[in-house]
């Protein structure tokens, strides 16, 4: 509406440098501006504010809504699968609403299982949440149903649900993407890992460079052929050649670790000892580094002085070889089992300081044989060595050596994919009352570990200490709470 | 009493009452459960050795509990009453508890006694002077005001996204000082126009002229009309009072709540539920004010549908009222809104041609779709009529979720130029926006 433009305009710059002027109206409003432009017993701006209420006026009792022809919306496809029950979709909102990710993934385990999708009304919080939290995003995929796909066109933070390919993703990618690729992909085939980084490795700087290769350390040890890691050696930064040699040391076929172990062989060996003045004999582990040692060694990080007084150099460098000697090399060199090997580390008092080499390269080359010897001869616990093991012994072992290692024990059994045993859990409960600053593992973390069936023991224990015992008095409701939540959401999908 | 969660979860104060809502919505947490026609109850283990008592009036949906707790409804009746709303069957229907018996008869004595008050006579003649003292100091706000306005209009508004909004606060305080709350509120509505958006000096001038009319309407009192001089006087800060309205008759019908919004000034929580009564096809707006964490004594749940009898302020539009009786939650009638923007915008029209002041009026609309249209999202009806929505549209995703491109039912709340969504309708089921 003009008039009520020139107004604005007025309005805007105020009459005083812009007076109004009312081009052209109706006769109706016409009338009635003249009317007041007329009316003597008001001053100017008076004029002007009852002009401009009136037009106003006007232009809101003539609204009229546009009409648009040719607009439309895409409507979402139908669903496939049925949508979650009330319960279940109210669940999902309290899971929402939790700190832990656990709840969430749980639930979305069990619609994705259940063959259910999320009810609509849901979908706008479970997809911010997403979009946060990537972790959830395969899941969520799965459960967001065609009404999902559609909605999440209209939000760009919500873009996830548009696959992109990996490739494409590896070429447009920023370097957080790409190293995620590439972390995942070396999970599941390390080859492959290779020879994607391979493809753009000339165009790629340092930095570049040394995070690919950080991002497939985990799964290196799977490589068969390692010759293009070793062709790496002559890069000209020093950062990724430090990482290159890093990377090396974890595989058991390269050069490097060939080298180590080719050292170890000749320095260890099995002797018989006289023992009782002489009477009898028995067969004793002796280390003794040979010499000379090949000086190539120390370029590739093996100290050469000790760091300590109390240990001698040669036995710094016997120490570190060995931590990088895949252990089953010890097996062929010595032409005994592992047990009997892992017997000598343990009972033979000389090379006992051996034995944290020994578990160092047990861990890094994830020897499960040997993992399971040191831990079934030994008489302490290394927890290092536990995840390497089925959890049926892990549990077993963490039942034995729970008293004096309670928060390593509880820390890692946060990781195993299972729930506890009612045995474990009833060690755990009691030193989580005793000990209220594992509060937090234990709802963020234990939690997923906890059958819901002890809901209903856990007021059982109760620390002595009054202070102690008031905590875990609303320590406790907020387990149980999660208990009871962890228990509806498991029901509601039955 | 048939309620859902999501509506139970909107009487929630906060975000941090519904989570301890959540935790007391378990069977186990109750010794006792309870309910008949007039209330449900339970007594919750709490931390003390004497259980709390909980209570709620099906009728008004008030709640009562022993806890200490100022929040309000505590989180033990929001637990009583997601659990009653999850599972009933778990509840004993029988004769009510002496505690609860004690408070129901308590609520009728009050009631009683109001009644009773009501009745007492008033000294007309003090009355009248302290109106005339009240007008006199509303004249002077209303000459102070004038001079701003012109003042405004002589210089010009361009500056202002730069000098800021205190001299709207400014002079909002000055019409509080001058009993003009009704003012004061228009004020500082303008001081809350977003000046960094585009297209705010038409706001700001619709807000200007229309607090202009206000003052010239209440100026030339005598030439106005009864009814829209009550809307005018509603504007300036003369409310009536509920005694007042009570004596008036009211209309009795199935009212649908259609929305509820929520907003603070200072340390005041107003409440602005939106009703359409389902027969009379009237639509109603039952304001709460109160303190915050004060005893809200008015809880109606967007969605739900009471059966009670509203009396509406006198005004030229009706549609600000109270509730003088309230007989029963029932279950929600169909009911019948507007079928295309066409309706709305007749309703407007005709509001406008009897009450000029600037007023927000809610409406249902039935089979409307959002769509994307000039970067902008709109509301389109069956006849390809549009409506833009508000560019902060909190609640966006929401609509489009439950609609998925599809035609939805929805309440609305607006002005003629823009309006926002209070609710939809999924398969008859209402969800708050």
């Amino acid at each position: 509406m003009q008039v009520w433009n020139e107004i604005v305009q007025s309005a805007l710059v105020g009459t005083q440098k812009l007076p109004l002027q009312i081009s052209t109206v109706n006769n109706q409003l016409a009338d009635a501006i003249r009317t007041i432009q007329q009316n003597n017993s008001i001053d100017y701006e008076e004029q002007c504010l009852q002009i401009g209420s009136i037009v106003h006026q006007y232009q809101q009792t003539g609204i009229q809504f546009s009409k648009y022809e040719n607009v439309s919306i895409a409507v979402a496809e139908q669903e496939l699968l049925p949508y979650c029950n009330t319960n279940s979709q109210q669940l999902l909102i309290d899971a929402l609403a939790e700190k832990s990710d656990f709840f969430t993934t749980l639930w979305l385990q069990l619609c994705t299982e259940k063959q259910q999708i999320i009810a609509p009304q849901a979908l706008p919080q479970i997809l911010n949440k997403t979009a946060q939290d990537k972790k959830l995003q395969p899941l969520v995929l799965k459960c967001m149903g065609k009404r999902g796909e559609w909605l999440c066109k209209f939000n760009t933070e919500w873009q996830f649900a548009n696959t992109i390919s990996d490739e494409e993703l590896w070429q447009t990618g920023s370097l957080a993407q790409r190293k995620q690729i590439i972390q995942r992909i070396s999970s599941e085939n390390i080859e492959l890992a290779i020879s994607w980084i391979q493809q753009t490795w000339p165009q790629e700087n340092a930095a570049t460079k040394t995070a690919f290769l950080e991002a497939i350390q985990e799964h290196v040890a799977d490589l068969s052929n390692s010759d293009w890691l070793h062709h790496l050696l002559s890069e000209k930064s020093v950062q990724v050649k430090n990482m290159v040699v890093t990377l090396l040391k974890k595989i058991p076929t390269s050069t490097i670790i060939k080298q180590y172990q080719s050292i170890v062989q000749e320095s260890i060996s099995v002797k018989k000892e006289k023992t009782l003045l002489g009477l009898s004999s028995k067969q004793v582990l002796h280390i003794q580094l040979s010499n000379p040692i090949p000086p190539e060694i120390f370029t590739t990080g093996i100290q050469s002085i000790s760091n300590s007084k109390d240990i001698s150099d040669e036995t710094f460098i016997m120490f570190q070889l060995l931590q990088h000697t895949p252990p089953q090399a010890l097996e062929a060199a010595l032409q005994l089992d592992v047990d009997t090997i892992v017997q000598f580390f343990i009972q033979q008092k000389n090379i006992q300081p051996y034995l944290q080499a020994l578990i160092h390269a047990t861990v890094q080359f994830k020897n499960q044989k040997w993992a399971a010897a040191i831990m079934q001869q030994s008489k302490a616990l290394y927890i290092e060595l536990l995840p390497l093991l089925p959890i049926q012994q892990q549990e077993k072992y963490s039942i034995q050596f729970f008293k004096n290692n309670e928060y390593t024990i509880i820390k890692n059994a946060c990781n195993w994919q299972q729930e506890w045993s009612v045995e474990f859990t009833r060690l755990c409960i009691p030193f989580y009352a005793e000990n209220p600053s594992m509060h937090s593992i234990f709802l963020n973390k234990a939690i997923a570990c906890i059958s819901s069936s002890c809901i209903h023991s856990i007021h059982l224990y109760t620390p002595s200490d009054a202070y102690k015992a008031n905590l875990w008095q609303s320590n406790q409701e907020a387990l149980k709470r999660l208990l009871q939540l962890k228990q509806n959401i498991i029901q509601s999908f039955q | 009493m048939q309620f859902s969660e999501e509506q139970i979860w909107a009487l929630a104060p906060d975000e941090a009452s519904k989570k301890a809502g959540k935790d007391l919505a378990y069977s186990e947490k109750w010794i006792t459960k309870g309910y008949n026609d007039l209330a449900i109850w339970g007594e919750c283990k709490g931390s003390g050795s004497k259980p709390y008592e909980t209570q709620i009036h099906i009728e008004t949906i008030t709640c009562k509990c022993s806890c200490p707790s100022r929040k309000f409804p505590c989180k033990h009746s929001l637990g009583l009453l997601i659990l009653y709303v999850k599972n009933k069957a778990i509840f004993t229907h029988s004769t009510e508890p002496t505690w609860v018996t004690d408070w129901l008869k308590k609520k009728k004595e009050q009631s009683a006694k109001k009644e009773e008050s009501k009745e007492k006579p008033i000294n007309e003649i003090s009355q009248a002077k302290r109106l005339q003292a009240r007008e006199e100091l509303v004249d002077s706000g209303i000459e102070e005001l004038l001079i701003w306005m012109k003042d405004v209009i002589k210089n010009g508004i361009v500056s202002f996204p730069e000098k800021g909004t205190s001299i709207l606060h400014h002079l909002a305080k000055r019409m509080v000082d001058a009993k003009s709350q009704g003012l004061a509120s228009l004020l500082r509505k303008m001081a809350a126009i977003d000046f960094y958006t585009e297209g705010w000096e038409n706001i700001f001038l619709s807000h200007l002229f229309n607090l202009y009319l206000v003052v010239s309407g209440f100026k030339n009192k005598s030439n106005i009309n009864e009814l829209l001089l009550e809307d005018i006087k509603g504007n300036i800060g003369f409310i009536k009072t509920q005694e007042q309205l009570k004596i008036l008759d009211g209309i009795t019908d199935n009212w649908i709540v259609i929305g509820k919004q929520t907003t603070q000034e200072d340390d005041m929580m107003i409440e602005r539920n939106w009703l359409y009564g389902c027969s009379s096809k009237q639509y109603a707006l039952i304001i709460h004010f109160s303190v915050r964490w004060q005893v809200n004594s008015l809880l109606l749940v967007p969605g739900s549908c009471i059966h009670a009898t509203l009396v509406f302020y006198p005004s030229a539009h009706p549609l600000r009222a109270i509730i003088k009786e309230q007989f029963a939650v029932v279950e929600s009638p169909k009911f019948k809104g507007a079928d295309n923007w066409d309706e709305v915008s007749n309703s407007i029209q005709n509001c406008k041609q009897i009450m000029p002041l600037m007023i927000d009026l809610p409406f249902i609309i039935h089979q409307v779709i959002p769509v994307f249209h000039q970067n902008s999202w709109w509301l389109k009806d069956v006849e390809n009529k549009m409506v833009r929505l508000p560019k902060k549209f909190s609640s966006l995703f929401d609509l489009l979720a439950i609609s998925g491109g599809n035609a939805v039912d929805i309440s609305v709340v607006g002005n003629g130029l823009i309006f926002q969504p209070i609710g939809v309708w999924m398969q008859h089921q209402y969800i708050r926006l």
